[in-house]
């Protein structure tokens, strides 16, 4: 894929001692991985992927692919946020590929994306789990430097991630917008003018049943300035969807939300070795 | 393979039939549902006309815009060969474009109903086959590809399907706006001539959504439907 | 009953009409005449059809032909009653036909009205909950009416009452003194 500027391709598999290790792995700037850390309370591998970078910048073509092999179980994570910088001509595009056999467990979760002033950034995320695999997939978007009181002055921002189990779509979700276009949305439905997002995929890693008011928990999170909703998906697992007043409270959010799942799906407590 | 009456624009008999679809008194089960609106009438989202406006012009058309019509636009070219797998595929496509449940469930009932409804009014039409092609390969329902089922069948241009699509989705919407909020019948007829009024450009930007491009949602309504799923009480069901 | 109490308590004050609507017959209308709750004249019963409460929120012409029709007739009228029965929970007024809206549950509906909301319970001006006094024989509690209303209608007003015996019509009456005739505050509004 000649195409592609920057790629990472990981490939997860369980041992015969039941850790998961990097069968395979390449990457290509600006990707860069950490050394991987086996996590074994939630038995699972962390693998950290920096980007030396620190952002993504006009013209960047980013490919990523992680595949998770049956029974094996991965999370990948970032250190830092990913900054989409100001681009005065082009854009940037990053396809994401995740692939979950029977039994495997994959979470990505990322630090926010941060779209900088004049950006153009576009993420496609195809996500493939076998029946019985399981993933925890979370975006997040911060609307700018808010710390230079740079906010929703990005040109476009378009967010398209297809979920597929057993090959059937479960879910098809569209965001494309401009800064203004999210900030006046984001003003209507009084979120303030700093308001941050996440958008949560979990789908469970086995059919077991799980308790009806299983939501109970995750909808109590909604308080003065975080909002919070989840429903259930065609196809088994639910979406998740969060909108909070600022990025500390959007974090504070998501960690609590892992939290508070990691009671029905353990993997979900690992320790994501962040301060 | 069943005959279908072409597209016909030399008389306006689609036109009655189209009329008939889209009337309040055909039953599809359209008015049990606010689409949302509940939810953010309970949260003080929406609280009068001014607000639901806002809602309108900033959640409701771009939606229809990206998503249903698009859909009701591909799925009536895929049904003029009739290309079973690709009409499925928007079934599908038009289910997964909903992550709130009630909002799917919402779209897959009356879309449902559409489609049986119309081929118990025309056997042996395109509208009896879809429905056994639905049933054999476990389509859900789509309310955007039933309408276009009933323009195919009725032998509409896909301008005219698309209108009713536009059209009937903001009525249903204000309908249950006014049974939620205290606005008036006259206030609700003034909203829906204004939301009428940019139909012409957002029609046109629908047509050209390629099948890849399927799709806009709005968080902060799919946040309040998926809690009202879950409300104590409520009068619509979604 | 609502109506023909404030019908005999203001008419002598106040220039008064009321509107009735009834599906297929006028028997609101003709209830209000036999109690001589004002002249016949000033007493019109619609015929809705269907059902009353499209003919006041949906489609309101018919309601608004009758209330043109009295303001005609009677051009010094004052206050203008627009009564719709049956106890549906999603009933609400137009408010393009009314100023006011008060909504009348019944306690032997059961104490778990209130709970259920809906844009009458919520959003009417002032909610009445009638019939009090039959609490005890249908095992309905009146506290938890109470709590429910308050839980749904937050700040917006709403009395227990018997009418019948006019317990606590005062306190209705002077609500619209005060909320819908815009007289001077009364000394002890309703508090729920």
């Amino acid at each position: 894929m000649t195409e592609f500027s920057g790629h990472l391709r990981l490939r997860a598999a369980r041992r015969a001692d039941g850790r998961t290790v990097l069968a395979e792995q390449a990457f290509r700037a600006p990707f860069h991985l950490s050394k991987p850390y086996w996590e074994p309370e939630a038995r699972t591998l962390i693998v950290q992927v920096v980007n030396p970078t620190a952002g993504v910048l006009a013209g960047d073509r980013l490919e990523s692919s992680l595949q998770v092999d049956p029974d094996a179980a991965l999370i990948v994570t970032t250190p830092s946020a990913s900054r989409i910088f100001q681009m005065r001509t082009g854009q940037a595009l990053s396809r994401q590929s995740y692939t979950v056999a029977a039994g495997g467990w994959l979470e990505v979760l990322p630090e926010p994306l941060v779209p900088h002033r004049g950006s153009v950034f576009r993420q496609e995320t195809r996500i493939d789990v076998a029946p019985g695999g399981g993933v925890f997939f979370v975006d997040q978007l911060i609307p700018g430097r808010l710390g230079h009181a740079e906010a929703w002055q990005w040109a476009q921002l378009t967010l398209e991630t297809e979920v597929r189990v057993g090959g059937e779509l479960a879910l098809r979700e569209r965001l494309s917008l401009s800064g203004a276009e999210l900030q006046e949305l984001a003003a209507f439905f009084g979120s303030g003018p700093t308001c941050c997002f996440a958008n949560a995929l979990l789908i469970p890693p086995t059919l077991e049943p799980v308790p009806p008011d299983w939501w109970q928990p995750l909808h109590a999170l909604q308080e003065a300035g975080v909002r919070l909703g989840a429903s259930a998906l065609r196809r088994g697992g639910w979406s998740l969807r969060l909108a909070a007043s600022g990025p500390l409270q959007l974090r504070d959010t998501v960690q609590e939300v892992r939290r508070l799942l990691a009671a029905q799906f353990p993997r979900l407590g690992a320790n994501l070795r962040k301060l | 393979m069943m005959s279908e009456p072409a597209t016909n624009t030399d008389d306006h008999a689609w036109l009655l039939r189209l009329l008939q679809a889209g009337d309040s008194f055909y039953p599809t089960g359209s008015y049990a549902h606010s689409f949302g609106l509940e939810a953010l009438v309970q949260d003080g989202v929406i609280q009068d006309r001014a607000s639901l406006r806002q809602f309108l012009f900033l959640s409701v058309l771009p939606a229809l815009r990206q998503a249903e019509l698009p859909l009701a636009a591909h799925a009536w070219r895929a049904l003029a060969g009739p290309d079973w797998k690709a009409v499925g595929e928007l079934c599908v496509l038009s289910s997964a474009l909903k992550a709130p449940r009630e909002l799917r469930l919402a779209s897959e009932q009356i879309g449902r109903q559409r489609a049986e409804l119309l081929a118990q009014l025309h056997p042996g039409s395109l509208a009896a086959t879809f429905c056994r092609e639905a049933a054999e390969n476990r389509w859900p329902g789509s309310a955007a590809v039933s309408a276009a089922l009933e323009g195919r069948v009725a032998g509409a241009p896909l301008p005219a399907v698309l209108s009713g699509v536009y059209y009937s989705a903001i009525a249903a919407l204000l309908s249950a706006g006014m049974k939620l909020l205290r606005l008036g019948q006259n206030g609700a007829q003034t909203l829906l001539s204004e939301a009428l009024a940019p139909a012409p450009a957002i029609l046109s930007a629908a047509t050209v959504v390629p099948v890849s491009e399927v799709g806009w949602f709005n968080p902060w309504l799919d946040i309040a439907a998926a809690r009202h799923e879950f409300a104590d009480a409520r009068m619509f069901i979604s | 009953m609502l109506c023909l109490k404030l019908c005999q308590r203001l008419r002598d004050r106040l220039s008064l009409a009321v509107v009735t609507n009834d599906i297929y017959c006028s028997e609101d209308a003709q209830f209000l005449i036999r109690h001589s709750a004002l002249p016949a004249e000033r007493i019109v019963g619609v015929e809705t059809g269907g059902c009353p409460h499209t003919a006041i929120r949906d489609d309101t012409t018919m309601n608004e032909q009758a209330c043109r029709a009295l303001e005609t007739r009677f051009p010094d009228l004052q206050l203008l009653l627009v009564e719709s029965g049956g106890d549906n929970l999603t009933a609400t007024f137009s408010p393009e036909l009314v100023d006011t809206f008060i909504y009348v549950i019944d306690v032997a509906e059961g104490d778990k009205i209130p709970r259920k909301g809906g844009p009458a319970i919520r959003h009417s001006d002032l909610l009445i909950i009638n019939k009090i006094d039959l609490a005890p024989l249908v095992g309905a509690d009146l506290g938890i009416m109470d709590r429910d209303a308050r839980a749904q209608r937050g700040p917006r007003p709403f009395l227990f009452c018997d009418l019948k015996r006019e317990h606590n019509l005062d306190a209705v009456l002077a609500w619209i003194e005060h909320h819908v005739l815009f007289a001077q505050r009364p000394s002890s509004g309703p508090g729920g």
